[in-house]
């Protein structure tokens, strides 16, 4: 394993360097930010790669103001769509016990998580986006407001419905709020 | 602080470490930097390659480059695509309005009808059950996440996956096998005359059994496989599918590209889909070793065939003469049966040798060839060396050349 880092670490890097920097900065973050909402590292792992791959593609890289926001955004909508694209809930069977009798209790502690992720994709996009952003990643209601081009009070009104329409869902679920 | 807002923070805080995904990535994004720049440096030449103007070891390579690169062939396309003019609209007759709706109510029916008769007889009943399973198999709904055993029912459109280092064999209704690798996610519908196996993420490998009246399909985002008896692995991600066909033929259908018809050995991607060898593709498999052993034995039968002498060209014709004078079509082929005999043999020794091919030859991998064989085999025996068809003008009535 030591060696394969060694390996790929060693490699001659193909990417543009602006490129190569942003992923060496910032790929923890932008996985951290895919599997807050996907609940899935393989799912994680793709957007990862999604995200960069478009960077690459479209060569801008080196433009970015403000590339942290920029990649948390990317980042959060890729894995709402892979969240959306499901046909059913997820379950995170990459850190789930493969045998044993601890599949069933983990199961079920991941119930509730995975039915909070669910109901976030089904929200309207901008409203999910908003949500992740304060909630998942930490941002503050300006700096959010910065982010998408509206205003604080827009991203208050929108916070507020998101949580209203998430904790129904965990109502119905059976959870004390 | 309430449960809402425990279990959100729990969902910020319950990160795994991004680990060897990242070196994973790195490589690939290495990779896809490396096309690019190659890509770019073709793309440039689109223009004079277009006009003609681009000197000849040039647009060899520019060619070779456009045969290996679909991403650059629609970029081409794109270069060269045509203007659309709209035309002045034509004054067009009453009775043809009157036949075009006729035609567009008879073909509206036919095409309703089957989505009628679809719904009517429409087997009920589970659509699959669980054959083996070795680790996590769950079934997972919006009630849900259920853990699967062996025997259990899989009923129309569950999904069910495998965990990490899980897999699980399904079998469909009709005996065809579907071996999930782990981390995989597929759900099963079946109408009256097609089976579907939607594959969202992961890979399956599909033992197909022979499809009496209905077909088999394995449905991914942005790719339909469809097949009637034979072996083949399909993958499904975020970038694409990618189909390798281990044994017998498949039609791959996928949106916006022509379709393309696959046989042993072949492989198909879709999107930004890695390739990568068909045997590497099968590795994961409980049946890899068999399967393998089939590629590499049905390659060397198929090199032995075509090694086998075909009948010399034919410059005369003793069957010519009593041809019906007003015969419209001619064909005229050599009698094949000696040459089927002698590929049987091959068949039958190699089975011999291999016990994969033994089980491939004997069961009904090879069904399909063997009653074709048989069939030729049993009329070409009554057959001289020439054999000449007919379409005479006054069919049924022959006239014998005086």
């Amino acid at each position: 394993m030591l060696q394969m880092a060694e390996a790929t670490s060693q490699m001659t890097s193909m990417m543009p360097r602006a490129l190569d920097d942003l992923y060496a900065e910032y790929h923890g973050t932008v996985f951290a930010a895919a599997y807050r909402v996907t609940g899935s590292a393989a799912d994680a792992e793709d957007v990862l790669h999604t995200v960069f791959l478009r960077l690459l593609k479209q060569g801008e890289a080196a433009q970015l103001n403000n590339p942290e926001g920029y990649l948390r955004r990317a980042a959060v909508n890729a894995a709402l769509d892979v969240v959306r694209m499901r046909r059913g809930a997820d379950v995170d069977l990459d850190r789930m016990p493969s045998r044993g009798r601890g599949v069933m209790d983990q199961l079920q502690n991941d119930d509730l998580k995975r039915q909070i992720r669910t109901a976030l994709a089904e929200l309207p996009e901008r409203t999910a986006e908003v949500f992740v952003l304060r909630h998942f990643e930490g941002h503050k209601n300006p700096e959010i407001a910065r982010m998408l081009g509206i205003s604080q009070i827009a991203v208050a009104v929108t916070l507020h419905r998101a949580r209203k329409k998430l904790q129904d869902t965990l109502r119905k679920a059976g959870v004390q709020q | 602080m309430n449960d809402f807002d425990r279990l959100i923070d729990s969902i910020r805080n319950d990160v795994p470490p991004v680990g060897e995904a990242a070196d994973r990535v790195r490589a690939k994004l290495n990779e896809a930097a490396g096309a690019n720049s190659l890509c770019g440096s073709f793309r440039a030449d689109f223009a004079a390659y277009r006009t003609g103007t681009l000197a000849e070891g040039r647009r060899m390579l520019v060619d070779d480059h456009l045969h290996s690169c679909a991403l650059c062939r629609r970029e081409y396309a794109g270069v060269n695509a045509a203007k659309v003019v709209t035309m002045p609209k034509r004054a067009v007759a009453r009775r043809w309005v009157l036949a075009t709706v006729a035609a567009a109510l008879t073909i509206g029916v036919g095409l309703a009808a089957p989505s009628v008769l679809d719904r009517v007889l429409t087997p009920e009943g589970p659509r699959a059950t669980v054959a083996s399973i070795e680790g996590t198999l769950v079934a997972v709904s919006s009630e849900g996440v259920k853990a699967l055993t062996v025997g259990a029912a899989i009923e129309e459109a569950q999904e069910i996956r495998t965990g990490k280092e899980s897999h699980a064999i399904v079998r469909l209704r009709d005996g065809s096998l579907v071996e999930m690798r782990e981390r995989s996610e597929l759900s099963i519908e079946e109408k009256w005359r097609s089976k579907t196996v939607r594959l969202a993420r992961g890979s399956v490998i599909v033992e197909a059994a022979k499809q009496r009246e209905g077909r088999l399909e394995v449905a991914t985002a942005d790719a339909l496989v469809t097949v009637h008896g034979t072996i083949f692995g399909v993958s499904a991600g975020l970038r694409g599918s990618r189909v390798s066909v281990i044994e017998g033929e498949v039609r791959v259908e996928e949106a916006g590209a022509d379709i393309a018809i696959l046989h042993r050995g072949d492989q198909k991607t879709t999107n930004a889909m890695e390739r990568t060898a068909v045997s590497e593709d099968v590795s994961w498999s409980q049946n890899s070793a068999k399967y393998l052993a089939l590629l590499v034995d049905l390659r060397s039968v198929g090199e032995q065939i075509s090694l086998l002498p075909l009948p010399g060209l034919r410059y005369t014709s003793s069957l010519i003469n009593r041809v019906p004078v007003d015969s419209v079509v001619v064909t005229a082929f050599p009698n094949l049966t000696g040459m089927l005999d002698e590929a049987e043999r091959i068949f039958d020794d190699k089975a011999k040798q291999s016990a994969a091919m033994a089980e491939w030859w004997q069961k009904s991998g090879a069904h399909n060839m063997r009653e074709a064989m048989e069939h030729i085999r049993s009329t070409g025996i009554y057959l001289g060396d020439e054999v000449i068809t007919a379409l005479p003008l006054h069919g049924g009535r022959w006239f014998w050349p005086k």
